[in-house]
């Protein structure tokens, strides 16, 4: 379905998608001209790394061209589909492991969480951008994607949802504890700098 | 949705929300935050990198056999010498055979093992511990289909060649088999076989994968023996009976061709089968 914007009809995000699908650099370059910018926010964001970051999103979009099922009815929650399972391999991977202190999370019987950072660090750092990072990077990752997800990039729970591929209560329950963990940790600070 | 506060906690229940307390300084916290802007040149040199990937691209098809074959070589780590090693003692066994008593005993070890061996072979290189792939493999853009094939190929193209060894030496001992009728007779319970392993495999785990065709070809097997013993009365052994309906039997003939259409139809559906990537392969 084409999208009305301004009074001009823009094609689909799936109307792109199929168009690529069949070879057209034009509609390649309109969908790195929508999702470029919003996945590297989102990927930088969720690792703390802009390089790595970089690498994610250039993946992402591999992997959308290199896939050979059919094409998803929705395609933006597809796409952070993709991202958001980068991501976690990227957690998973030696390299990550090697460079932070590695925690299983226990709660979700799982293996994948980013190291929380310690909050003293929030104080050591200048700019709001890089403080707004190091509170994210404060949180578990499963609670720091609902939190991006959502906020920023201003997916339904039910989409993120599907995104995640957790049940829309366990979705309920991670933003729920992200932003009491987040708002404690902001209380702090606040507190630590008073002081 | 442009109050903060609400693009925050939109979606939590109340109860929720009251116990989250005023969340207005995280979300004006967080708002301050506007994001890395990706640099107009990074965005030329993503474009120029993707349009390698486009359908169609010269650059693909320039890719391909070269990737396939990089492929099969990083998924060959995965075969433990146990597998190697299982694959030489049937040809050793063959060779054994073939020394000791060729002409009847060979055939039916031929017949017998062959598909066993292919359907254990998949079961094993799908095994728990090989879902986790190395990390050069996580971060590229193989899909999940593409590995579970060129796994399956590698086992196949082994087996197929220990196979092809077996029939050579059954051919140089000079039975009076027909040999096409050997070879798909042979190959029609090794293709259903591996691809129900496959299939049960992908669509359960690798216990279910290696009992299942198992169990199918123990109980053929013990059909095929009761029988074989029933004959045994005529004055046949079972090898020779076997030998015999090799010959001769027509309905085995089309058993061993559907038994290679479901096979083949059971490898296609694994395919479709495979998992996406919550917690797939890749």
């Amino acid at each position: 379905m084409a999208v009305q914007f301004g009074g001009v009809y823009l094609e689909s995000d799936e109307q792109l998608y199929i168009r690529v699908r069949g070879g057209d650099r034009t509609a390649l370059a309109g969908l790195v001209e929508r999702y470029h910018g919003p996945l590297l926010k989102f990927l930088s964001r969720m690792t703390g790394q802009t390089q790595s970051a970089e690498d994610m999103v250039q993946d992402t979009f591999i992997r959308i061209l290199t896939c050979r099922g059919v094409p998803p009815e929705h395609f933006r929650p597809w796409i952070y589909q993709i991202a958001r399972n980068l991501a976690r391999d990227y957690f998973r991977s030696a390299a990550f492991r090697r460079e932070t202190f590695y925690l299983p999370d226990e709660d979700q019987g799982d293996d994948w969480m980013a190291a929380p950072v310690e909050t003293e660090s929030l104080a050591l750092q200048s700019s709001d951008c890089v403080q707004v990072n190091a509170l994210l990077q404060c949180l578990p990752a499963r609670q720091r994607e609902v939190i991006l997800l959502r906020f920023y990039q201003e997916f339904s729970l039910e989409e993120i949802s599907t995104i995640t591929g957790a049940p829309l209560g366990t979705v309920k329950s991670r933003l729920f504890h992200g932003l009491r963990r987040a708002r404690m940790i902001l209380e702090q600070e606040e507190v630590g700098q008073d002081e | 949705m442009n109050n903060p506060v609400d693009r925050l906690t939109d979606g939590l229940d109340e109860t929720q929300r009251q116990a989250l307390g005023d969340l207005n300084a995280l979300a004006h916290f967080l708002e301050t935050d506007l994001g890395t802007e990706p640099e107009t040149a990074g965005r030329d040199h993503l474009l120029t990198v993707l349009e390698q990937y486009l359908p169609g691209s010269p650059a693909i098809k320039r890719r391909q056999w070269t990737n396939w074959l990089r492929l099969a070589h990083s998924q060959s780590v995965l075969f433990e010498k146990s597998f190697w090693l299982a694959g030489l003692l049937v040809l050793l066994l063959g060779l054994s055979l073939s020394v000791i008593d060729g002409r009847d005993l060979l055939p039916l070890v031929f017949i017998v093992v062959a598909p066993l061996l292919a359907a254990v072979g998949v079961a094993y290189v799908f095994r728990p511990e090989t879902r986790t792939l190395g990390e050069l493999e996580r971060l590229t853009a193989t899909g999940a289909a593409e590995l579970l094939y060129t796994r399956l190929a590698l086992v196949l193209a082994f087996n197929l060649l220990i196979s092809l060894l077996l029939l050579l030496l059954i051919w140089l001992e000079g039975p009076q088999v027909v040999l096409w009728r050997l070879t798909l007779i042979w190959l029609g319970p090794m293709l259903a076989l591996t691809g129900l392993a496959f299939y049960a495999t992908i669509r359960w785990n690798s216990l279910v994968g290696a009992i299942l065709p198992l169990g199918l070809w123990g109980c053929l097997i013990l059909l095929g023996w009761s029988e074989a013993v029933a004959r045994a009365t005529e004055g046949m052994t079972p090898a020779f009976w076997l030998l015999l309906i090799i010959s001769r039997s027509d309905p085995l003939l089309i058993g061993a061709s559907l038994a290679c259409l479901v096979g083949l139809g059971l490898l296609g559906l694994a395919g479709r089968t495979a998992p996406g990537g919550e917690k797939s392969w890749s």
